[in-house]
């Protein structure tokens, strides 16, 4: 924004009309570095679960880039420079949420974003500084390290939640998991009905066996149907062993927090403190932290996989899911279509004692 | 014993202090002489020795001149770098007059307390508390922006509500802007010195605008604020990749 | 279509749990099929064995009449004892399987499947390997056991059903 549109901007709120000024002003937002920059941002924090990060995709979303007045001009603007300077890594970052697995840009604790006597700056910046008393960095320390906490707390407990959510949500899951076990006993019938077809004796049935004759119903049962049953039953545990592959991260999780999210909690806030004293240690020495960016990240530890649990859902999302349980549909489909046809002449034709 | 100065010769401490104002310079030096302070010294020894006192100090010529006037005469209207005043209003309104610049001397009062001096040395300060009070918050906020106390002290002394630019009063914001837009050809500039315009911040607290100007200096100081951050950081952010500064601790 | 060529068939049903479940679950279901095979396959063994037969005898006595929906014209005795065994001994897998299965899944918490400790491909297949032991061998058996009953000619495994369960024992 220029001279030129504070001045519009004193106009306006003073009671004129400048909406004819405004026009220019979107399409300079539109094209503007910070934008560009704020967009770059939010798609490499969208993997991060940090409040932080989530905030600021949050608020991008949010973000309406058309102006009516020169207020909303300046306001959309400002939202825009804040953004993009809060959606760099150092500002969103938390060590204790970090994945793992990060290879970012930032590589130690030093380099995220603390306050510190009314200064936003990275920490080891903070360190070296000798202007700021030791007291005063602890305790911008210690403020920082507590919202970092509470961030990993709030991710645990929305972990917790969502296990639950997931266990015990009604309606939609109810449904889901009904159909899930018609689905395990309709496996189960079908199997059962293909072993009885060929253990229990029936000699008008299975003469067929070794004289087919098409004009017989019986024939199509022993014929077709144990060769729909054997396709749907590949196609059954291909997409079950799939899928509880895909979900054993988060069942684990499940299991876990089923039974220890004491115990996950307390080691989040013995890891606050373990980090307190790291930071302390290099205030207290002047020494700058580098590479350890990991080192105190709890997400993904001997106990559980939070990140599993709250990206569940995009699991599902995959091109090989849904082309198994694409195909998994069809073929219970077709192999219920089979059962229903087959058992009926069986049954007619073992209660009139006749080949059908 | 009598003090000459320009043809006149005073005899009474009284009557030069009511004159030292109109060339500070002058007595500025003077007050650090043997001529002039032997005379004062004469007439009233106390007060020779307070102004003595002073002299080391590094006050500035119209400063340390109105200072020493009002240990001569402390009861005096308020005078200082050939600006006489016959009540504080008429301060006021001669301060506002320059709008939107300061004047220099003037800006004396706020930087050195000068005002509340004078109400403690005239004994109006006792009678009139709140004032005093004001006074002192107004020469308070000096410390962190001199020219928006200026710009406070002057529509607090003239109890003024429009606002003067250049001269001419307009009666709020949106005849002043409506004025500029077809007088100024620079809207750039001039946009940009309002946005920070002590004369405006201070203005807000005795106009009717209040409300519309807290919402102007607020957005513009949160505008200015959140890019200025964002280009120090993306400043820094290149130096250090061109540069590739990594930390140590040697 | 023979028994052989139906055994054949079954196995990929086996495999691909076996390959594609995660340890955790393997690990599950081994202990599950484990849980039951072992005291059947015991029980079988202790059954088929045992000079003269004397169990198998005595077990035929109390359960041939439960199954004999399942016999064909022109079985012995023991030949139906030894199917109203292997049938038996099949539904006491099942239960045995299900209730080790269910306790399992709920006490037991298994190990973090995101923690790399390193892969351990021999680990899986040993599990893998002795998961396919307990079920699809054990089907093997059993159908080799009840042949007699099913209405296909043996196959090209012929030999080893005769082997395991010679028939006309």
């Amino acid at each position: 924004m220029d001279g030129k549109m504070k001045f519009y901007l004193l106009a306006e709120l003073s009671g004129w009309n400048c909406q004819g000024y405004v026009k220019d002003e979107r399409k300079k937002i539109q094209e503007s570095e910070s934008l560009s920059i704020l967009r770059e941002n939010v798609r490499k924090a969208k993997g991060h679960l940090s409040g932080r990060a989530r905030e600021v995709v949050r608020s991008y979303e949010a973000l309406s880039i058309d102006p009516k007045t020169v207020y909303q001009a300046f306001l959309i603007e400002n939202a825009i420079d804040y953004l993009a300077l809060h959606s760099f890594p150092e500002y969103y970052i938390n060590p204790l949420a970090i994945d793992p697995d990060y290879e970012g840009e930032i590589t130690s604790i030093g380099d995220l974003v603390f306050e510190c006597a009314g200064e936003e700056k990275p920490l080891n910046d903070i360190i070296l500084d000798e202007n700021i008393g030791d007291k005063v960095k602890k305790e911008a320390v210690s403020v920082q390290l507590d919202y970092y906490l509470s961030d990993m707390e709030h991710i645990v407990s929305r972990s917790i939640d969502r296990v639950k959510k997931e266990a015990f949500e009604p309606k939609r899951d109810i449904i889901s998991a009904i159909l899930r076990f018609l689905e395990v006993l309709f496996f189960i019938l079908a199997n059962v009905f293909l072993a009885v077809l060929f253990i229990i004796p029936f000699e008008a049935f299975h003469a067929f066996l070794f004289q087919p004759d098409p004009t017989f119903l019986m024939t199509y049962v022993l014929y077709g149907y144990p060769v729909v049953i054997f396709v749907f039953d590949i196609v059954y545990v291909l997409f079950q062993s799939y899928r509880t592959r895909l979900r054993e991260s988060f069942e684990y999780a499940r299991r876990f927090l089923a039974k220890n999210a004491d115990t996950i909690y307390e080691t989040i806030r013995q890891t606050r403190v373990d980090l307190y004293d790291y930071i302390c240690g290099a205030i207290n020495n002047r020494m700058v932290l580098l590479g350890d960016i990991k080192d105190f990240s709890r997400l993904k530890d001997a106990y559980i996989d939070l990140r599993s649990v709250l990206f569940f859902g995009n699991q599902k999302k995959k091109r090989t899911y849904r082309l198994l349980k694409a195909l998994l549909i069809t073929m219970t489909t077709i192999a219920l279509i089979a059962y229903v046809f087959s058992f009926v002449v069986y049954l007619l034709g073992s209660l009139f004692e006749v080949a059908l | 014993m009598t003090y000459e100065y320009k043809t006149t010769a005073y005899d009474s401490l009284f009557k030069l202090a009511k004159v030292m104002f109109l060339d500070s310079e002058y007595f500025s030096r003077e007050l650090r002489k043997d001529r002039l302070l032997s005379f004062i010294a004469e007439k009233e020894a106390d007060k020779a020795e307070r102004i003595r006192k002073l002299s080391p100090l590094s006050y500035p010529d119209d400063v340390f001149v109105f200072l020493a006037s009002y240990v001569l005469n402390p009861y005096m209207s308020f005078r200082i770098g050939r600006h006489v005043f016959s009540s504080y209003k008429e301060m006021g309104e001669s301060m506002l007059s320059y709008s939107p610049n300061v004047n220099n001397v003037l800006l004396h009062i706020v930087s050195y307390q000068l005002l509340s001096r004078h109400m403690l040395s005239t004994l109006y300060a006792k009678d009139h508390p709140k004032m005093f009070q004001q006074v002192l918050k107004i020469e308070k906020e000096a410390e962190r922006n001199r020219e928006k106390a200026y710009f406070s002290l002057a529509y607090f002394l003239s109890g003024k509500k429009s606002i003067l630019y250049k001269g001419v009063e307009y009666k709020n914001i949106y005849n002043l802007t409506h004025y500029l837009m077809q007088q100024e050809k620079d809207l750039d500039a001039l946009g940009s010195y309002l946005s920070t315009s002590p004369l405006i911040e201070a203005y807000k607290d005795y106009s009717d605008d209040r409300i519309e100007l807290d919402v102007y200096l607020h957005v513009i100081e949160n505008y200015d604020r959140d890019r200025r951050k964002l280009e120090e950081f993306l400043a820094r952010k290149r130096e250090r990749e061109r540069n590739f500064i990594p930390f140590s601790n040697t | 279509m023979s028994l052989s060529a139906a055994i054949l068939a079954l196995f990929p049903i086996f495999l691909i749990p076996a390959i594609f479940l995660p340890s955790n679950r393997m690990k599950v279901f081994f202990f599950a099929s484990l849980s039951a095979a072992i005291p059947v396959a015991v029980f079988i063994l202790v059954c088929m064995f045992l000079p003269d037969k004397q169990l198998l005898l005595s077990f035929g006595n109390v359960f041939v009449s439960s199954f004999s929906a399942f016999y064909v014209e022109g079985m012995t005795f023991l030949e139906k004892a030894q199917v109203a065994l292997l049938l038996f001994s099949l539904m006491v897998y099942f239960v045995i399987y299900l209730v080790a299965y269910v306790l399992q899944k709920v006490f037991v918490l298994g190990s973090n499947v995101t923690i790399r400790i390193g892969p351990n491909p021999m680990g899986h297949f040993l599990y893998s390997f002795f998961f396919i032991l307990f079920t699809y061998v054990f089907l093997v058996v059993f159908l080799a056991g009840i042949r007699q009953i099913l209405p296909f000619p043996d196959g090209f495994l012929s030999p080893l059903f005769q082997w395991l369960f010679p028939l006309g024992a």
